[in-house]
C-alpha cells in the first residue's frame, strides 16, 4: 500500500484535537469537516496524523458545548456540505486551551532541557 | 454546563433523526471527497475508495461516538433494551400472559386499598387550594361533636389576622322535606347543613347548575349533586322550585357540583345547604345565632404568607373574647382541613385496621412476587446459552444484565398499568357496594361519600409497586448472568445452574409462598368462622322482639320536647301489640358508652354504662337474677340507686351479695350525679350489646327521667316485629305530621344489628378473597416449580425410564422433589398464623373493639386442619400436570435431546 509521501507521521496527542480545530477556524474561517482534516495535515507538514473519522465526534462535542456553529452551504463543485465556523465562546475557549498548552510545554522543557530553559530545542 | 448547552442536550430526543440524517451526509461527504482527492493524485477508483475508508477508520464506531457527545446514548441504549425485551416477550405469549397477570393482581388489589386511602386520608377538600384551608376547633383529637357557639364564628371573622374567607357551618340536620312533585304528606327525610351564606363564595366553589347563595338570599338552599340526581333524577329544571321543609318554603338556587361532599366532620355528604340565617323557622325554638349552645363548624383560609402556629397562637388570644358556654371556656384551636379528618381521635380504629389489612396486602404482593421470580428463574435459565454466546461474542457483562433486568422491569410496569385498570374498575365496585349497603343498613341517610378519581397519588403508587417489584425481581439474575463463567457453560454445551445452591434457594422461595398463603388462609378461616356466628350467636336478651324509635333533635325545640316525648312514651304503650316501652341512653348495637379506670384491686377495668327507665329491662327481655329493677318514682327523680350486670358484680364484690352495697362516688363506679352515693337494688343477667362478637363488658345501669332523654325509645313487640313497627309509624303521625319524618323507627333485627354482622361479614368476605387469591398464587408457584424440574430433568428421567422405572415411579420422584419445601413452608406458615392469632387476641382485649373471630381460640383445629388441607390439594393438583408430562417422557427422544 503506498503512502502519498515519505513522511513519519505521528498521532495527534491526546485532547489537543479540540485545539486544533479551533486554532484552524480562526485562522482559515469556514470550513467542512473534510477541509479540517486537510488543514490540520497539511499545516503540519504532513506530520500529524488524524484518524480522519475521529475528527467528527470532536466536532459534535464542539457544537454541543457552543464552541462551533454548524451551517449548511455548498462546496466549490455544488456538493452540500456543513461549514463550520468558530463562535466568540470558541474563541475564548481557544485562548484558554492554548494558555493551558503553553504552561504545561513550558513546565515539560524545562524537565526536558535543563540548561536552555525555556527555549525550544 | 452553559445553559446554551443544556438547551442543546435538552433538545436532542426531539431533533435526533435530522442530526443523524446529517452526521451521515458529512460523513459520506468526507469519504468521497477524499477518495476524489485520490483519484486527482493517480490512483485507481476502487483503491482510492478503499483507502479514503482506511483513513477515515470504522464509520459505525464514530457515528455512534459522535451521537455520545450529545450524552444521550443510555436512552438510545434504553430503547434498544426495550425493543429487545418486547421482541423477547412476544416470542413467549405464555409466560409474558401468567406473569403480566400475577403482577396486576398482586398490584391491582394493593392498589384497590390505596385508592380509599387516599379517598379517606390523604385527598384534600374539594375546593381550590385546599392546602390553606383550616378548620377552628375547641379539641385538637374530639372534632366531631365539639362544635362551636356562634359567638366564636363573629369573634373569628371580625377579629382573626392570620385567617381570611371565615365560613361557619353546622353539623348535618335531619329535616322533613317535600321536595318539587311530592304532596305535602309526602314528606322525605334530608340531611342539610346550615351555612353562612358566603360559605360556597368564599371557599371557592361553584354550583354545577345554578348558582350559590348571594347576601341576599335567604329562604334558598343549594342541593348535594348526588341527592339531586338520587332523588330529582338530575334535571337541571328543578332550579326556581320550591322545596317545602315544615311549612317553611326554600327555593333551589344551584346543585353543588359532583366532586363537592362539603367540609366534613362527619365526613357525611350532606343532601343541600341552607343559609342559616333561615334556622330559627326551620328548627323552631332557640336562635342558634345568640344562645350558647354549640352548633357550628368554623372554617377558614389562612391569610397570605400566615402559617398554622401563627394562627393557632392568634385563635387562643381570641378565645378570651368568646364568652364561656355551660360555665367552661371555649378553646380554639387551628388544624389543617380535611373531609374525613382522620387525624382526630375517631380514626383509631381505623388506622389499627389499615395497618392489618395492609399487611395481607403486602402478603399477596409479595407471594405474587416469588412467583414472578421462579418464572424469571426459569426463563433464563433456559435462555442461559443464547446470553453466554452473546457475551462471548463481545456483548458487555453490565449491558446484558441490564436487559435480563430491564424484562422484569418491563413485566412490572405492565403488571402496574393491568392492575391500575382493574384496580379502577374493582374500587368502583367496592364503593358501589358499600354505599348501597349502608344506604340500605341506615335507612338512606348514610351520607357515605368516597372521591375515588384517580389522581396521581394513586398512579403514582401503583406504577411505584410495579417499578420496585420489577427491580426486585431483575437484579438477582442480572447480577448471576453479570458474574457467570463463559468458558465452562460454552464448554459443557448443558446448562449449568443446576447445582444445589440454585435449587435450593428456589425451594426456600416455594416454601415462603405456602407459608403466606397459609397465614392468609388462617386469617380468612377465623373471620369466616366468626362471621358465620354472627347470625346465631345468642345475645342473652330478647332481641328478636325489640323495636329501635329514635327521635331526631330537630322534632322539638329544647323546651317543648320532654313534653314531646312524653307523649311518644304514652302513645306507643297504648298500642295493642306492644308489650313495653322504655327511653334509654344508649339503644343495643348503637354505639360504646364506656368508662376505664383502675378497678377494685387497682388494675384497669372497663365498665359500660347506661341510663334508662325502669321498664328497660322488661322490653329488653333482660332476666334479673336478684333484686329489684328501678321504680317509677326512683326514675322521675333520678334517684342514686343503680342495677348491675353479673360481671360487675363479680368484678367489684367478688363472693358476696352486691345488693345494698354502696357506689363510692370517686370509684370507677360512680353514678351520674357525683355529689351522691349509689347503692345497688338488683342485679341482672351478662348479654351482648355492645357488640355481637363478645359479651358486655361489666355492666350498670342508672334511672334517668325522660326529660333528659335524647329522644331514644326500645319497644318491645308482643307479635310480629315488622307489623309493630308500622303502628308506630301511625302513632307517630298522628302526634304531629312531620314527626314520621323526624324519627326512625326499624328493629333491632334490621337496623343496628345488621351493621354488627356485616362488620363480621366484610372482613370474612375480604380476607377469604385475599386467602384464595394467595393460594392460587402459590399453586401457579407449584406449578412452574414443577415444571421446571421436569423439563430441567428431562434426560435424566429418561434414563430412569430407560432402565425400566415405571411411570408411576418418576411421578414420585418428581412430585418428592417439591413436597418437601410445601411441607416447610406449611410448618412455617402454621406458626405465623399462631403470632397472627396472638395478634387478633391483643386487638380484642381493647374493650371498645368488637372480636372478629367471635371468640375462637388461636388454635383452632377445624381451621388449622382445613388451611393444610387446602395447601396439599392445591400442591398436589399443581403437580398433576407436570408429572404427567414426565411420566410420558420418551426416552429416546429425551436422549436424543442432547
Amino acid at each position: 500500500m503506498a503512502r502519498a509521501a515519505r513522511v513519519e507521521r505521528e498521532p495527534i496527542p491526546p485532547g489537543t484535537l479540540d485545539m486544533l480545530i479551533l486554532r484552524i477556524l480562526t485562522r482559515d474561517g469556514d470550513l467542512h469537516g473534510f477541509g479540517i482534516a486537510d488543514a490540520i495535515q497539511r499545516g503540519s507538514n504532513d506530520v500529524l496524523q488524524v484518524e480522519e473519522g475521529s475528527l467528527y465526534p470532536a466536532l459534535q462535542r464542539l457544537l454541543v458545548k457552543g464552541y462551533l456553529d454548524g451551517t449548511w452551504g455548498h462546496t466549490p463543485e455544488n456538493r452540500r456540505a456543513r461549514y463550520y465556523r468558530i463562535t466568540p465562546a470558541g474563541r475564548r475557549q481557544l485562548q484558554r486551551e492554548l494558555d493551558a498548552y503553553r504552561r504545561v510545554t513550558t513546565a515539560i522543557s524545562f524537565i526536558l532541557y535543563p540548561a536552555s530553559a525555556g527555549a525550544t530545542p | 454546563m452553559t445553559l446554551r448547552e443544556l438547551w442543546q442536550r435538552l433538545a436532542y430526543p426531539f431533533i435526533r433523526s435530522r442530526l443523524q440524517r446529517e452526521l451521515s451526509e458529512e460523513l459520506r461527504l468526507h469519504l468521497e471527497l477524499r477518495a476524489e482527492q485520490m483519484r486527482d493524485a493517480g490512483a485507481a477508483a476502487d483503491e482510492a475508495s478503499f483507502t479514503a475508508r482506511r483513513r477515515f477508520g470504522n464509520v459505525a464506531r464514530i457515528t455512534d461516538a459522535s451521537r455520545a457527545a450529545w450524552g444521550w446514548q443510555w436512552l438510545d441504549g434504553a430503547g434498544q433494551d426495550l425493543r429487545f425485551v418486547l421482541r423477547q416477550l412476544r416470542r413467549s405469549p405464555g409466560f409474558t400472559l401468567v406473569s403480566v397477570l400475577t403482577m396486576a393482581l398482586g398490584i391491582g388489589i394493593n392498589t384497590t386499598a390505596f385508592t380509599f386511602y387516599d379517598a379517606i386520608v390523604l385527598k384534600p377538600l374539594a375546593v381550590p387550594a385546599p392546602a390553606n384551608v383550616v378548620r377552628v376547633v375547641s379539641d385538637l383529637v374530639a372534632v366531631t361533636g365539639n362544635e362551636l357557639p356562634f359567638a366564636a364564628y363573629a369573634v373569628v371573622r371580625r377579629d382573626a389576622r392570620t385567617l381570611d374567607s371565615v365560613v361557619a357551618t353546622s353539623g348535618p340536620q335531619s329535616l322533613a322535606a317535600v321536595l318539587p312533585g311530592h304532596v305535602a304528606t309526602d314528606a322525605r327525610v334530608m340531611s342539610a347543613r346550615l351555612v353562612s351564606r358566603d360559605y360556597f363564595a368564599l371557599l371557592g366553589v361553584h354550583p354545577a347548575f345554578g348558582r350559590a347563595f348571594d347576601a341576599t338570599d335567604d329562604h334558598a338552599l343549594v342541593l348535594g349533586y348526588d341527592f339531586w340526581s338520587r332523588t330529582l333524577g338530575a334535571d337541571p329544571s328543578v332550579i326556581g322550585r320550591v322545596v317545602s321543609i315544615g311549612g317553611v318554603s326554600l327555593t333551589i338556587i344551584g346543585i353543588a357540583p359532583r366532586s363537592f361532599a362539603g367540609t366534613g366532620a362527619p365526613a357525611l355528604a350532606p343532601d343541600a345547604w341552607i343559609p342559616l340565617e333561615v334556622q330559627p323557622a326551620l328548627l323552631p325554638g332557640a336562635d342558634w345565632r345568640h344562645d350558647a349552645a354549640r352548633h357550628w363548624e368554623i372554617l377558614a383560609r389562612l391569610a397570605p404568607a400566615r402559617t398554622l402556629p401563627q394562627a393557632t397562637a392568634e385563635l387562643a388570644a381570641l378565645a378570651r373574647a368568646v364568652p364561656d358556654t355551660l360555665g367552661k371556656p371555649t378553646p380554639l384551636l387551628a388544624k389543617h382541613a380535611t373531609f374525613f379528618q382522620t387525624d382526630s381521635g375517631e380514626f383509631e380504629v381505623f388506622q389499627q385496621v389499615s395497618v392489618a389489612f395492609l399487611a395481607a396486602l403486602v402478603l399477596i404482593l409479595g407471594i405474587g412476587t416469588v412467583n414472578l421470580v421462579n418464572l424469571m428463574a426459569a426463563r433464563n435459565a433456559a435462555r442461559e446459552r443464547e446470553v453466554t454466546v452473546r457475551l462471548a461474542l463481545g456483548a458487555s457483562r453490565g449491558r446484558v444484565a441490564r436487559q435480563l433486568a430491564s424484562e422484569s422491569l418491563v413485566i412490572g410496569f405492565a403488571g402496574s398499568a393491568v392492575g391500575l385498570a382493574a384496580s379502577w374498575w374493582f374500587a368502583a365496585w367496592l364503593r358501589e357496594w358499600l354505599i348501597r349497603t349502608l344506604t340500605t343498613v341506615t335507612g338512606g341517610l348514610s351520607g357515605v361519600f368516597f372521591d375515588l378519581a384517580l389522581d396521581w397519588r394513586v398512579v403514582l403508587y401503583a406504577a411505584g409497586l410495579g417499578c420496585f417489584v420489577g427491580l426486585c425481581v431483575g437484579i438477582a439474575p442480572a447480577l448471576r448472568t453479570a458474574r457467570s463463567d463463559v468458558n465452562s457453560i460454552l464448554k459443557q454445551g448443558t446448562t449449568s445452574t443446576t447445582g444445589r445452591r440454585a435449587w435450593s434457594r428456589r425451594n426456600l422461595l416455594l416454601a415462603t409462598q405456602v407459608a403466606g398463603s397459609i397465614i392468609l388462609l388462617a386469617a380468612a378461616g377465623w373471620l369466616l368462622s366468626g362471621s358465620r356466628s354472627a347470625g346465631t350467636v345468642r345475645t342473652g336478651f330478647d332481641a328478636e322482639h325489640v323495636i329501635v324509635v329514635s327521635i331526631e333533635p330537630s322534632a322539638a325545640s329544647s323546651s317543648e320536647r320532654p313534653q314531646l316525648l312524653r307523649e311518644i312514651d304514652r302513645r306507643i304503650a297504648l298500642l295493642p301489640g306492644v308489650g313495653a316501652v322504655t327511653w334509654c341512653a344508649r339503644v343495643p348495637f348503637g354505639g360504646t358508652y364506656l368508662r376505664t379506670g383502675p378497678g377494685r384491686d387497682g388494675r384497669l377495668a372497663t365498665i359500660s354504662l347506661n341510663r334508662n327507665s325502669s321498664t328497660y329491662f322488661d322490653a329488653m327481655g333482660i332476666t334479673v337474677v336478684s333484686g329489684r329493677t328501678f321504680t317509677q318514682a326512683e326514675v322521675e327523680s333520678n334517684a342514686p340507686v343503680a342495677v348491675v350486670s353479673e360481671a360487675l358484680a363479680r368484678l367489684t364484690w367478688p363472693g358476696q351479695n352486691p345488693i345494698g352495697k354502696g357506689i363510692s362516688r370517686q370509684s370507677l363506679l360512680a353514678g351520674p350525679d357525683s355529689t351522691q352515693t349509689y347503692t345497688v337494688v338488683g342485679v341482672t343477667k351478662d348479654v351482648r350489646s355492645t357488640f355481637l362478637s363478645r359479651v358486655d363488658a361489666p355492666a350498670e345501669y342508672f334511672p334517668e327521667s325522660i326529660d333528659r332523654n335524647h329522644g331514644l325509645f326500645l319497644v318491645r313487640a308482643r307479635g310480629e316485629a315488622a307489623a309493630t313497627v308500622r303502628s308506630i309509624g301511625v302513632a307517630l303521625s298522628s302526634i304531629s305530621p312531620s314527626l314520621p319524618a323526624q324519627s326512625r323507627v326499624v328493629t333491632l333485627r334490621e337496623g343496628p344489628m345488621a351493621l354488627q354482622r356485616l362488620m363480621a361479614q366484610a372482613p370474612a368476605a375480604v380476607s377469604l378473597t385475599l386467602a384464595l387469591i394467595g393460594l392460587a398464587l402459590a399453586g401457579i408457584g407449584v406449578y412452574g416449580l414443577i415444571s421446571q424440574i421436569v423439563v430441567r430433568r428431562t434426560r435424566e428421567i429418561g434414563v430412569h425410564l430407560a432402565i425400566g422405572a415405571r411411570p408411576s415411579q418418576v411421578v414420585a420422584l418428581v412430585v418428592r422433589k417439591t413436597l418437601a419445601p410445601v411441607v416447610w413452608g406449611a410448618a412455617i406458615g402454621l406458626l405465623g398464623a399462631v403470632g397472627l392469632s396472638a395478634i387478633l387476641r391483643a386487638m380484642v382485649v381493647a374493650p371498645d373493639m368488637p372480636d372478629l373471630t367471635f371468640g375462637a381460640g388461636p388454635f383452632n383445629p377445624l381451621v388449622f386442619g382445613g388451611v393444610i388441607g387446602a395447601v396439599l390439594i392445591v400442591a398436589l393438583a399443581a403437580c398433576y400436570l407436570p408429572a404427567r408430562r414426565a411420566a410420558g417422557v420418551d426416552p429416546t427422544v429425551a436422549m436424543r435431546a442432547e
